[in-house]
């Protein structure tokens, strides 16, 4: 039996990571013919117009990251603010309900979110702050910050919680306050596990389809302002026309695709390092 | 159980033509349905019908705009792919594609219900798209800057409209994209200075729809072709029909199907 499981393991653990390899051999080799140096460098340009056969994923390069970020920050924000009363400011009872709320909200489909706001954000936005503007970043980014909010929340207490109760016990023999200790020792400890939480929350962003297609309003020019739309990577690939696979822009969709790749790759890469520095040092 | 049977009873009494859900006797199996958002409606309604009286038949239907349908159904993905455009030439080469028509459709140029703007001109609606025309007072009305809202490159609807609404002119880029029909009825119910443009079957009173060129988008101004801006809805297969393609693209252009597609806005066509 044990070696059965054993073996199980190991088989499932073999597929499961080839599989990743496997993707990111896919999109290679369906990326791969715009690898010429003519060819690549248009990719990086302003202005995507398939009838004057513009290829610029600029755009929504840029689309992402102003999307990402802003949502990245407000949920930080949120989320810190959550995790850290519910470690060490608020009753045990209030702190138990609100943190199985945050469980609860995990399993919200984000579609659903999408849905609310097109019907609650948008309609307030064109009607009280800016006429036409409803769909535009700022929506998209303030939706997105609540669907990452309760994964990064949990994230950010699962490091709080991470430090041994000795250490606790400690501070508050030497007469520290619930303040105190959170920030002053709680706080520098798990640096690591925070930065950690935070860039998950934006690899989150970063991936996620259906709140950037349904609310950033999809435009496709470059965007000068918080409530201008703006058209993400993920957006465009389900929105590009990719009848022929010969044409430039069904490989443009694999490029989108294999970028989204590299970023999401690099950021698990860069919170393994910074853990790994922090073990060591 | 007695409800049951009552509503059983009431639903079967509904048919008025019972004979045309016959092509379906004795065909059992799944159908998948994709493609073309404008589709959708009628589509569900005759699935319904289908699927009640033949419960060993099970139909899906999904979006994903003229393009999807059509590329998915070359690849045998689907049985039917939806378009709210004829396929293009080189796509029926490449899969060998056979289209059926059900119903024509109207693409309608939409507002907010609360917009006073009641007629436009092509040209007009030309320069609006293009960006030329900024702001509601430049077409003599109240309102602000104009918000534009256009579809996505799969959409059939935005293929026919780009031919025969503008002209094959230029879109602005500031455009914002949607994509379906059904999210252009709601963004445009929730700005009151969007214009935009949507298949006349999935309008209802949440849009209003203005008159081109004197001739408002009706039944009648679509079928005379006094209101220019109208396709054929398309079903499509790759090579011939299997059985129950073949039935259920019948039972469209049977007489129930015709009422389904007038019921849902469309002019039915049958060959």
């Amino acid at each position: 039996m044990g070696t059965f499981f054993r073996l199980s393991v190991v088989a499932s653990a073999g597929v499961t990571s080839s599989l990743v390899f496997a993707i990111l051999a896919f999109l290679l080799y369906f990326a791969s013919p715009l690898f010429q140096a003519d060819l690549f460098f248009d990719f990086f340009t302003l202005r995507w117009d398939e009838k004057a056969h513009a290829y610029g994923l600029l755009p929504m390069i840029l689309g992402t990251l102003y999307i990402s970020l802003l949502a990245t920050f407000l949920a930080t924000l949120m989320s810190f603010s959550l995790a850290s009363l519910i470690d060490s400011f608020l009753p045990q009872k209030i702190s138990r309900l609100l943190e199985s709320i945050i469980v609860l909200l995990c399993g919200v489909p984000t579609v659903l979110y999408a849905f609310g706001a097109l019907f609650l954000i948008v309609p307030f936005i064109n009607e009280y702050i800016a006429s036409g503007k409803g769909l535009s970043i700022f929506s998209a980014s303030f939706v997105l910050s609540f669907v990452v909010l309760p994964t990064m929340s949990v994230m950010f207490l699962n490091a709080f919680r991470s430090l041994p109760k000795a250490y606790k016990n400690a501070g508050l023999s030497l007469g520290a306050s619930p303040q105190e200790l959170f920030f002053c020792m709680v706080l520098p400890l798990v640096k690591v596990e925070m930065m950690g939480a935070v860039i998950f929350g934006f690899a989150r962003a970063v991936g996620d389809t259906l709140i950037a297609l349904m609310l950033a309003g999809n435009a496709l020019h470059i965007p000068h302002s918080l409530l201008d739309s703006a058209r993400t990577l993920t957006a465009h690939i389900a929105l590009i026309n990719a009848n022929d696979y010969e044409s430039i822009a069904f490989k443009a969709i694999f490029l989108s695709a294999l970028l989204l790749f590299i970023f999401t790759c690099s950021v698990v890469l860069l919170v393994r390092l910074m853990q790994k520095r922090r073990n060591n040092g | 159980m007695k409800k049951f049977l009552l509503s059983v009873l009431v639903l079967g009494s509904l048919g008025l033509h019972a004979g045309d859900l016959d092509v379906f006797k004795g065909l059992s199996g799944s159908l998948n349905i994709a493609g073309g958002t404008a589709h959708i409606d009628a589509e569900k309604e005759a699935i319904k019908n289908i699927m009640q009286a033949y419960p060993a038949i099970s139909i899906t239907i999904a979006g994903g705009g003229s393009g999807v349908g059509i590329k998915q159904v070359s690849e045998g993905l689907i049985d039917i792919g939806n378009s709210g455009r004829a396929p293009k030439t080189d796509e029926i080469e490449r899969a060998g594609l056979k289209s059926f028509v059900f119903a024509i459709d109207g693409i309608g140029i939409a507002l907010n219900p609360k917009s006073p703007l009641k007629e436009l001109t092509s040209a007009q609606i030309a320069d609006i798209f293009s960006g030329k025309i900024k702001t509601f007072k430049e077409l003599g009305v109240e309102g602000g800057e104009i918000n534009l809202y256009i579809r996505d490159a799969s959409s059939g609807t935005m293929e026919v409209f780009v031919e025969k609404g503008i002209n094959k002119g230029k879109i602005s880029d500031t455009a914002k994209v949607v994509a379906s029909n059904a999210a252009m009825k709601t963004v445009l119910s929730n700005d009151k200075n969007g214009i935009g443009f949507i298949s006349l079957g999935v309008a209802d009173e949440s849009v209003k729809l203005v008159c081109v060129d004197g001739f408002c988008p009706t039944t009648k101004s679509v079928l005379s072709n006094e209101y220019k801006i109208s396709r054929g809805l398309y079903m499509v297969t790759k090579g011939e029909p299997n059985p129950l393609a073949r039935a259920f693209i019948n039972y469209l252009k049977s007489a129930d199907g015709a009422a389904i597609a007038q019921k849902h806005g469309f002019i039915a066509y049958r060959d």
